[in-house]
């Protein structure tokens, strides 16, 4: 668009004026006072103002009654020439809009308020269309009216305006399009304030998660608090009831292996028993066995005997019958003899039956008595010396029978010393063996007593962790619980929110006289004294305190400043006093510490009660069977009163060793015992022999205990002296004179007959005797014979050698079993009253187990299984259920915080683009004027946000406000901003008076700058010192109004040859 | 249960003149019970669907004019429920009309403990008319007139090892009356808890009973079927979880003159039906919508891949079902879990495509971190809420675009 022409009729001061516009740069100048400034006002009404508006009361001439007109023609962007025509009246004023195509000939287009709605939309300034409600009074503004045609006096309001502030897009659009860029979309729009509104509902202001009670977080955050609680509770109760429940497993167990350890027990009681069974039957079977075999021997040695006695019977009795055979032929003899005697007898009757025949018959017949005499005492003689035969004979018996008892009774000695040794070695084994088993016990006895003091050790250890743990407990306990903490921390939350409430932002700008001192306090931190300069720029979030000092220390204010409402404050004093009370209990240190250390505490403590539980289990598992210490004592003491008391040391440290030391011992032992009691046997048998003997002597001298004893040998020489007597008598018989030879030889052969007679009857006697003896021999031979075939007729060898056998099969049988047994048993064998101890100790604790597992029934009933699991299954799904809705809630509002950021994201990369995009230019047009004043490098650019307010210019990478700036280059910047708008725009550029401020050098930047700017964009200016802009050859010849110079593009208007004041 | 033609709903009537006696057997009502897993509304709905169903229970023991009602155990979800809920049965057994004796066992639930719902000093015993009676110790007994005793005994933990049906006291010689018993706990066929109060199948023959009433099993049952003597679980009047079976009856038994098995009649009184539902389609889910869900307890699962535009029909269809704060909704209860739905994006880039460019850029920014492991999830979801309010200012636009 550009400006062709500007007719003004009763305007102000101005009666008449007409100017016309050159394409480029149009200085337009005149004294002040002259009017410049209502023609650029007639301008702004020209385009903008409706011409019933009361705006223009201002514009009234001063001193006429006439209504205002202004006629301005320009060529539109769509390059036809324009002419709108305003005479302004509430009642009775004008609007035409008229368009020429061919730049001349105008034709009506408009008129009346159509002609404002067309040039606005025409101008795309955002300006709204005329007769809305709320529109404002006045002159239309919006940012682009104010940049291109900007009051007088007004530069820097360029700056403040914004593009937010437009009632239209169009402007925005217009700029968006120039500048290539979007700017807010309308459905943006919507769909953003949608979902902020969401937003809103769970996140305040700050992009905190609401914690209200009507946030949904909060609602969800409680179901999630309240489930999660219901759900610890029962889970506690389940774990309560699975305690229990493995309590009871863990004690069945406990039960079973009782029982288990009881039937064991039994059954090694019972084998205990077995075996001392089978050792007995062993020991009755090798009795049996031995009596057997004695008696076996008994009955051979009886049937040897018997055989003997049998024999000796049967030879006696064949001597018995010789005897009598000869006895009987002696006899025969005898009578022989006696009938031979009878007839020498006869004979001699008949020879000497005269008197001297009388005479020899007298003397023979005394010498015959003496001779009967002679062998009278011949035969007592004999007699006795037979009895001192016997008696002798009886007297070899008994020496016979002396000795054999002695014989006996040294054997029975032999056999007692045998017994005797055999018993010293069983002792003496005992003693080993007792040793080793003391050995053996001590062994055991120290072992499970070291296990026990392990054991104690360790629950020493536990109890002192667990009192240490104790005494943590103590020390958390002394720090504040979880509902304090929480309270704590809620409230140090409520004191933050409270403080951020007063932290509301505070920007402070400080103009200091001189010789004032001023000291600051930001957000209560310490007081500072601002650094030196005219203008201080302060950025406080809440809390500003400020004292000025004069030079001379005399105060001169003290200023505070509080962010937020009096009543906030209040609260949040409040917060904080609750606070400083509460926080006592954190002992000084901060939240985070407490907690902290009470996590460290807790995990102390957990560490120390799993410690203690783990000691615990060690001293558990370690822990003897109950009662075996006191068993091992047991067996030790016994072991001890079994031992010898001096014993040395055994050699022996292992307890396997030991152990197979006193097995060793034990089986020597047996062996030892049986051989005892074999020994024992014989030694009984040989005692028994010993007495048999003794009686057998005693009863060979019982009887005669008072006989005279004559020697034998004495008796018989009596025998002989009495034969010899005998002899000699016989002989004196013989001596005798012989009455007649027959009687004599008749007597002879008496004598003969008598001789033969009497050798006849000694034969006889003696084979009588003999017979006798013989007889009585072949008798006793016989009876003892008989007697031992009485004894053997009960004992069948036979029998006895099968019992033998049948006994030894036992007996070996038997020593068969046991040591299978003793083979089969795969641990240490254990005596029947060992056994039966510990079976005994099996029952108790069996017990014991039973008790433990009543009471936990009891306990489980209360926890009840299947309740308890049922309400805990059914929490932890409401649990999970809140759970998921928590997360459910937190997507949702997620979503929508993150699509209301991600949209706010997306407007400021759109938004941000028009802004740097105008940025850009101007900074660039900024650092070359300070480049040409030498002020390079002061500024690397301007800042403008999304609605193109001037943010302020950027140093150092940060971005100095606006204010902080001199006024000048404010000015400045605004018009750089103008013009670069101008110039994306295509639009015209109205400078009234602009740069009052501006130091000449900085002037002759912007005369440069606008006479480049010509080529593509129409500037008016409006000056009382057109030098500032022209040269003096630009200025119009003495008498013209105005002059164009560099092909047209810069054009010089006097003023005061155009306006008519009137 | 297929005995239906001996025992079942469809059996034959039974002649008035040969039933020497008739019980209403019951158990498992579980009042009080909290849903905690269901919506506020919805546990309100289905505790009070507990109650309700008791009454119906009532109605049908007065109906069938029985002589005697034995409810055995797990009356109440807790040994101590809150009183309005104690008050509200006292309040219903009162009214009902019944004359008959109402017999209340203690269950595994609600055991016979200091301080409980059944102890005699509990308030809930002046509450309860007179023809109530609770169970209250372990040697109860209560005579039906002259031909008819009914044993019982409480459970007194929430657990244990007793057989209460063993523990019964045995027929005495020469007593010829109809006994009947009632016993809380579960028979050994029953899989799980090994600490239930077991009861042994043959313990109503073992004690001389005609029939063992017994409570636990939320499933209809007798145990075993063709045992002489019928044990039987009438399951509870109202399924209390998803996946129960054969729930939702009472038991009538019909005790005959010259002493024949009795006979025992299924009947059902449940409103509700709990029904697990996964669907994975649209079609699906229309389909279940159009059905009948008034009674129905659902929990519905969406298991589904669907695009933004479906995902609006999804909506929609699932406030059908949910209900709003204004309407009902066509399920009675509802129970959703949504957490397999997928929404598809890859059709929105089209969409976008026509959109102002903030839009459209705000719309790529989300696509790009939508397999952004951790903001995936909230990212598909920003984008179809984007994707849905753009539609529904486009749309008040006046279709402008």
């Amino acid at each position: 668009m550009k400006l062709l022409r500007l007719d003004v009729e009763d305007f102000g001061r101005v009666q008449s004026a007409a100017v016309e516009f050159g394409p480029g740069l149009n200085v337009l100048y005149g004294p002040n006072d002259l009017g410049k400034s209502t023609l650029a006002h007639a301008i702004r009404v020209a385009l903008l103002l409706p011409h019933t508006s009361k705006a223009i009361e201002s514009f009234e001439p001063w001193e006429r009654d006439a209504r205002p007109s202004v006629t301005l023609t320009f060529r539109g962007d769509d390059e036809r020439v324009w002419r709108v025509r305003k005479t302004f009246a509430r009642s009775g004023g004008t609007s035409d809009l008229e368009v020429a195509v061919d730049g001349k000939t105008f034709t009506h287009e408009a008129k009346s308020r159509a002609v404002d709605g067309r040039l606005r939309e025409m101008l795309g300034w955002g300006v709204a269309q005329p007769g809305g409600k709320g529109g404002r009074r006045g002159l239309p503004e919006s940012f682009l009216s104010r940049v291109l045609l900007g009051e007088q006096g007004d530069a820097e309001r360029a700056l403040q305006s914004t593009l937010d502030d437009d009632e239209d897009a169009s402007g925005r659009d217009r700029l968006t399009e120039a500048l290539e860029a979007l700017a807010m979309d309308e459905r943006f729009r919507a769909v953003l304030e949608a979902a902020e509104r969401k937003v809103a509902e769970a996140f305040t202001a700050t992009g905190k998660v609401r914690s209200a009670q009507s946030s949904p977080f909060r609602q969800v955050a409680d179901e999630v608090k309240k489930a999660r609680a219901e759900r610890d509770d029962r889970q506690e109760a389940l774990q309560r009831a699975q305690d229990a429940i493995e309590e009871r497993t863990r004690l069945h167990e406990a039960l079973l292996r009782a029982e288990a350890e009881r039937e064991r027990w039994r059954t090694r009681a019972r084998a205990a028993e077995a075996r001392a069974e089978r050792v007995q039957a062993l020991q009755r079977a090798d009795a049996a066995l031995e009596a057997a075999r004695k008696r076996h021997d008994d009955a051979l040695g009886q049937r040897a005997e018997a055989e003997r006695a049998a024999l000796e019977a049967e030879a006696a009795k064949k001597a018995r019958d010789e005897a009598i055979v000869a006895r009987d032929a002696q006899r025969a003899k005898v009578e022989a003899a006696r009938a031979a005697l009878d007839a020498a007898r006869e004979a001699v009757r008949v020879a000497g039956a005269d008197d001297a025949a009388q005479e020899a018959r007298l003397r023979r017949a005394e010498v015959e008595r003496e001779l009967a005499d002679a062998r009278e005492r011949l035969e007592r003689s004999r007699d006795a010396a037979r009895a001192a035969h016997a008696r002798a004979e009886r007297t070899r018996a008994r020496a016979a029978s002396a000795q054999r008892l002695a014989e006996e009774q040294e054997r029975a000695a032999a056999a007692r010393a045998r017994v005797e040794e055999l018993t010293r070695r069983r002792d003496e084994l005992a003693r080993v063996r007792a040793l080793a088993q003391l050995r053996l016990c001590e062994r055991r006895h120290a072992e499970v007593a070291e296990r026990a003091a392990r054991a104690e050790e360790l629950r020493a250890t536990a109890a002192e962790l667990e009192q240490r743990a104790l005494e943590k407990e103590a020390a958390l306990e002394s720090l504040p619980d979880e509902a304090t903490l929480r309270e704590l921390r809620a409230l140090e939350r409520e004191l933050h929110v409270a403080e951020a409430a007063l932290a509301v932002g505070l920007s402070v700008a400080i103009r200091r006289p001189g010789g004032v001192t001023i000291d600051a306090a930001q957000d209560g931190g310490a007081r500072a004294e601002l650094p030196p300069g005219e203008v201080v720029d302060l950025e406080v979030a809440r809390e500003l305190e400020l004292v000025a000092t004069l030079a001379t220390g005399e105060p001169l204010l003290e200023l505070r400043v509080q962010g937020g409402a009096s009543d906030a404050r209040a609260a949040r004093d409040e917060l904080r006093k609750r606070w400083t009370e509460a926080s006592a209990a954190l002992g000084g240190g901060s939240l985070d510490d407490v907690e902290a250390a009470l996590a460290a505490l807790r995990r102390e403590l957990q560490d120390m009660r799993d410690e203690a539980g783990r000691a615990r289990q060690r001293a558990t598992d370690r822990q003897p069977a109950p009662g075996a210490l006191a068993a091992a004592e047991d067996a030790l003491r016994e072991a001890r009163a079994a031992a010898p008391e001096s014993e040395a040391e055994s050699a022996a440290e292992e307890l396997g060793e030991l152990e197979r030391q006193r097995r060793e011992a034990e089986a020597q032992e047996q062996d030892v015992l049986r051989e005892l009691a074999s020994a024992e046997a014989r030694l009984g048998s040989a005692e028994l022999r010993v007495r048999e003997a003794e009686r057998a002597l005693e009863s060979s001298d019982a009887g005669r205990p008072d006989e005279e004893l004559e020697d034998p040998e004495r008796a018989d020489a009596a025998v002989s002296a009495r034969e010899g007597e005998v002899a000699e008598l016989r002989e004196r018989l013989g001596e005798l004179p012989k009455v007649e030879a027959r009687v004599q030889d008749a007597e002879a052969a008496v004598d003969a007959a008598r001789a033969e007679l009497a050798d006849v009857e000694a034969a006889l006697r003696a084979g009588e005797d003999d017979a006798g003896r013989r007889s009585e021999e072949a008798a006793a031979a016989d009876a003892r014979a008989r007697s031992w075939r009485e004894r053997l007729e009960g004992a069948d060898l036979e029998a006895l050698a099968n019992e033998v056998e049948r006994l030894r099969a036992a007996r070996d049988t038997a020593r068969a079993e046991l040591d299978a047994h003793d083979e089969a048993a795969d641990e240490d064998e254990v005596s029947a009253a060992e056994a039966e101890r510990a079976l005994a100790r099996a029952e108790a604790d069996l017990r014991e187990a039973r008790a433990a597992m009543q009471k936990h029934e009891g306990r489980l009933e209360e926890a009840g299984g299947a309740v308890a699991i049922e309400k805990a299954e059914q929490a932890e799904e409401a649990y999970e259920r809140a759970l998921a809705r928590q997360h459910d809630v937190t997507v949702e509002f997620g979503a929508w915080k993150l699509l209301a950021d991600t949209l706010k994201e997306a407007e400021q990369e759109v938004g941000q683009h028009l802004g740097r995009a105008l940025a850009q230019p101007i900074s660039k047009e900024l650092r070359r004027l300070l480049d040409r004043v030498g002020a390079a490098g002061r500024y690397q650019g301007v800042a403008m946000d999304t609605g193109l307010a001037g943010l302020g210019v950027e140093v150092g990478g940060h971005v100095r406000p606006m204010q902080s700036l001199s006024v000048g280059t404010r000015e400045q910047i605004a018009a750089l901003l103008r013009l670069s708008v101008a110039s994306h725009l295509r639009a015209p550029l109205l400078l009234d008076d602009h740069f009052t401020h501006t130091d000449p050098a900085r002037t002759r930047f912007f005369r440069d700058a606008l006479r480049a700017e010509a080529h593509t964009t129409q500037v008016l200016v409006l000056t009382c010192h057109p030098l500032d802009y022209l040269d003096d050859a630009d200025l119009p010849e003495e008498g013209r109004a105005s002059r164009d110079r560099a092909a047209g593009l810069v054009r010089a208007v006097d003023l005061s040859r155009v306006i008519d004041a009137g | 249960m297929s005995d239906d033609d001996l025992h079942g709903e469809a059996a034959a009537p039974v002649p008035e003149h040969d039933v020497a006696l008739k019980i209403l057997h019951t158990a498992d009502w579980h009042l009080g019970r909290a849903f905690p897993s269901f919506e506020a509304r919805d546990a309100e709905t289905l505790s009070r669907a507990r109650f309700e169903v008791v009454e119906r229970i009532l109605g049908l023991a007065r109906r069938h004019r029985v002589d005697a009602l034995l409810c055995a155990g797990d009356l109440f979800d807790e040994p101590r429920p809150a009183r309005p809920d104690y008050q509200r049965l006292a309040d219903l057994l009162k009214k009902s009309g019944l004359e008959c004796p109402i017999v209340l066992l203690p269950g595994n639930h609600d055991p016979l403990v200091p301080g409980s719902v059944w102890h005699p000093e509990h308030g809930l015993r002046r509450l309860l008319p007179d023809n109530a009676h609770v169970v209250d110790r372990e040697d109860f007994t209560l005579s039906l007139g002259d031909h008819a005793v009914i044993v019982a005994r409480p459970c007194t933990s929430k657990s244990g090892q007793q057989d209460n049906a063993l523990a019964l006291p045995a027929r005495e010689e020469g007593d010829e009356r109809i006994r009947i018993g009632m016993a809380h706990g579960s028979t050994f066929d029953e899989q799980g808890w090994e600490t239930n109060f077991p009861i042994a199948k043959d313990a109503a023959a073992q004690r001389g009973l005609d029939y063992l009433a017994i409570g636990d099993t939320h499933a209809f049952r007798h145990v075993p079927p063709d045992a002489d003597v019928p044990t039987v679980y009438p399951s509870a009047p109202e399924a209390t979880n998803f996946g129960e079976t054969d729930t939702g009856y009472v038991a009538t038994v019909f005790f005959l003159r010259q002493g024949r098995r009795p006979i025992v009649r299924r009947e059902r009184v449940a409103r509700w039906t709990w029904r697990r539902e996964t669907v994975t389609s649209m079609d699906a889910l229309r389909r279940l919508v159009s059905e009948d869900l008034t009674h129905t307890v659902l929990r519905l699962e969406l298991d589904l891949a669907v695009t933004a535009e479906e995902h609006e029909a999804l909506d929609t269809l699932l406030e059908t079902l949910r209900g709003t704060e204004a309407a009902h909704g066509r399920a009675g209860v509802l129970q959703l879990d949504r957490s397999k739905v997928a929404l598809r994006t890859d059709d929105l880039e089209a969409y976008f495509e026509t959109q102002p460019e903030v839009l459209r850029r705000a719309a790529a920014r989300l696509r790009a971190i939508e397999d952004d492991g951790e903001l995936a999830e909230r990212a598909r979801r920003a984008l179809y809420e984007l994707y849905r309010l753009t539609r529904e200012h486009q749309g008040s636009e006046g279709g402008s675009s």
